[in-house]
């Protein structure tokens, strides 16, 4: 049976996904363009919708409608056994690029992200709290760059935290290109009748963290890695400035940010 | 009679404060300082008048306001499923 493959970075992780079937590559082919990559892979995923064999040996998780293997090799492997359609495959990819980026201490984040004078700023808050909005107001007239209007993936390396684009995007919209900076602030947001920002302590930041990591919130039942999960927003807390951000949803808000973000501010 | 963390609750304590996840209810609980000391006394070896005199002790509380806060947020704790009893 012949196999189809896609490689891609995301987060600075190289994956290589080969399918039995034709569509989903195709379909990721064209999701993920900005993301494609030919890099040495670190993470193979081998899906399968038409095998009947015998699972392979590795831990065992579970995802909707496919069933997926874990196996730590020389690399780390993921197979999928498929049983729906393949546009629930990008949800299986978010869960599994949230375990993989954990490995080291980053996560995905519920969160629109933006670039401002070189830094990576995050917006953080579950589906209605004003994310896609926020990324619509944004005026790109300095530079400014949305990473996603939806899920940013946070990473952490010896020099401190970055913000990355992701190909998970809301009612925004693709971005188009595979951004990444230093991550300067992460805002926890809450729609109001004004403007105000509280700086939040780092145990606040974490269980707010927490509260908008995917692989928690509903997926909680897979029970994976759930102090590896504490360490990272602990860690990312410890190191990067949260607030809460009080905002109106209109264009006076961008101004506000950017005052509070300044040297001085 | 003594009080003891549930199994498998993940908690980190951080700044003398708690972060505390159930992952049976999905949620996740910030514990101030004082909060966070009671916490870490819930080891099964302290039961509840002990527990409210160390925070009196160490807090520096009115004797009754630390029994009262102690107690109510015991309860709480319990009420969360988030503690046992021996």
């Amino acid at each position: 049976m012949s196999r189809h493959k896609v490689s891609f970075s995301i987060a600075g992780v190289n994956f290589e996904l080969e399918s039995d079937k034709a569509e989903p590559v195709r379909w990721l082919r064209a999701r993920y363009a900005p993301y494609l990559s030919q890099a040495m892979p670190g993470v193979r995923i081998s899906l399968c919708y038409n095998s009947r064999r015998l699972p392979p040996p590795g831990k065992k998780l579970l995802c909707g409608p496919y069933i997926i293997y874990e196996n730590r090799g020389r690399n780390l492997e993921f197979k999928i056994y498929a049983k729906g359609s393949y546009i629930a495959l990008g949800d299986v990819l978010r869960f599994l690029i949230s375990l993989v980026l954990l490995e080291n201490g980053g996560f995905l984040l519920h969160s629109c992200g933006v670039i401002i004078d070189g830094g990576a700023y995050l917006f953080s808050g579950p589906s209605g709290a004003g994310k896609t909005t926020l990324a619509r107001l944004l005026p790109q007239e300095n530079g400014e760059t949305i990473l996603s209007d939806e899920t940013t993936a946070i990473t952490k390396n010896s020099g401190g935290y970055y913000g990355w684009a992701t190909p998970f995007f809301g009612d925004f919209g693709s971005i188009g290109a595979n951004n990444k900076s230093a991550l300067k602030a992460i805002f926890f947001l809450k729609q109001a009748r004004r403007f105000k920002l509280k700086r939040l302590e780092p145990v606040y930041s974490s269980a707010r963290l927490l509260g908008n990591i995917f692989l928690l919130g509903g997926n909680w039942r897979y029970n994976y890695n759930i102090d590896r999960l504490c360490d990272a927003a602990l860690g990312c807390s410890r190191k990067v400035a949260a607030y809460e951000l009080e905002f109106l949803p209109n264009k006076r808000v961008w101004n506000y940010i950017k005052e509070k973000i300044s040297p001085g501010g | 009679m003594e009080l003891y963390k549930r199994k498998n609750i993940p908690w980190r304590i951080i700044d003398k404060e708690a972060l505390v996840v159930d992952p049976q209810s999905s949620l996740v609980y910030p514990f101030n300082r004082v909060a966070a000391r009671i916490w870490q006394l819930l080891d099964g070896t302290h039961g509840l008048q002990e527990i409210a005199g160390i925070i009196y002790n160490e807090f520096e509380a009115d004797q009754e306001i630390a029994a009262e806060d102690t107690r109510n947020f015991i309860s709480q704790l319990k009420e969360a499923r988030l503690i046992e009893k021996l």
